[in-house]
């Protein structure tokens, strides 16, 4: 709890100084914002590997192992929500350069079919996930990489891992106005399940139809 | 200008790197080949928006609406029906 509240006050803090004090409380305090949750099948996903194999980036998922964190983060919250994630058992897929973290992406996962998908959202978005699929959040691309590809070639990459795990459904939600987010998972194949309103105050988020 | 050629002019001007692609057609792909990405789509509705005096909706954001400058003339010129 006191990881989690560190993490907040850094974030509040970075976005301050990097988009405002007003910019930076619409973000945490608003109400009727429209999100939309997608689902997306890998029965039939398939990804030319080749093309991250031979550029000068490396994808690393951290979880399978206990991976140590020596690489360069792009901030302190970054680094500290990265510990915390990972102490709750999530997997990440780190995009690094030059042992740079240039982006991060996180899934909650259910490998078993007993094992349930355990990730606060799944509730609150009133998702009802297969067995053995994945959920997808988190997801940070530091601000001077935006656009490159970063995110995509990250997605395609744990996709292609999942599949190869047995995993058949990646859900995830997006806030409605969040444009680049929204054709990111429409031009990854998602297709989308419900329409939602969400409100927030603070660390408090409440969703609604 | 018509529609296609204004499209075009911006996507040349505004969001094509140097040399990514120097023959743009109405049919070639802007998403193969990374021409709008997820910033490049911001952008271009921006654009579209602010040209044609049209709103671009969040169910409007999906490849087969941008996905040349074909379709997007199509697009505009459904939603000023």
């Amino acid at each position: 709890m006191i990881q989690l509240l560190l993490i907040k006050i850094n974030q509040l803090f970075e976005k301050i100084k990097s988009q405002g004090i007003l910019n930076s409380f619409i973000e945490i305090i608003f109400i009727n914002k429209k999100i939309i949750t997608f689902e997306k099948d890998l029965t039939d996903y398939k990804v030319d590997l080749k093309i991250i194999n031979n550029t000068e980036i490396e994808i690393k998922n951290i979880s399978k192992v206990d991976h140590k964190l020596n690489y360069i983060f792009p901030n302190k919250s970054r680094y500290l929500k990265v510990i915390n994630n990972k102490e709750n058992g999530f997997e990440c897929f780190l995009f690094i350069r030059d042992n740079k973290i240039l982006g991060d992406c996180w899934f909650a996962t259910s490998l078993d079919a007993d094992k349930k998908l355990l990730h606060k959202d799944i509730h609150l978005l009133k998702v009802r996930p297969e067995q053995k699929s994945a959920y997808m959040f988190d997801m940070y691309v530091k601000k001077e990489e935006r656009g490159t590809n970063v995110s995509s070639t990250l997605l395609k990459y744990a996709y292609q891992c999942f599949k190869e795990r047995g995993i058949t459904k990646i859900y995830t939600y997006v806030i409605a106005h969040n444009t680049p987010a929204i054709w990111m998972v429409r031009t990854l194949g998602f297709k989308e399940l419900n329409k939602l309103k969400m409100h927030r105050f603070f660390f408090y988020r409440k969703v609604t139809k | 200008m018509n529609n296609a050629e204004a499209v075009k002019k911006y996507i040349i001007e505004e969001l094509i790197s140097d040399n990514k692609k120097p023959n743009l057609t109405n049919e070639d792909s802007l998403i193969d080949s990374n021409i709008v990405d997820s910033l490049g789509i911001q952008k271009l509705i921006l654009f579209i928006e602010k040209e044609f005096k049209i709103k671009v909706l969040d169910e409007d954001v999906v490849p087969e609406n941008f996905k040349n400058i074909d379709a997007i003339c199509v697009f505009i010129d459904k939603k000023r029906k």
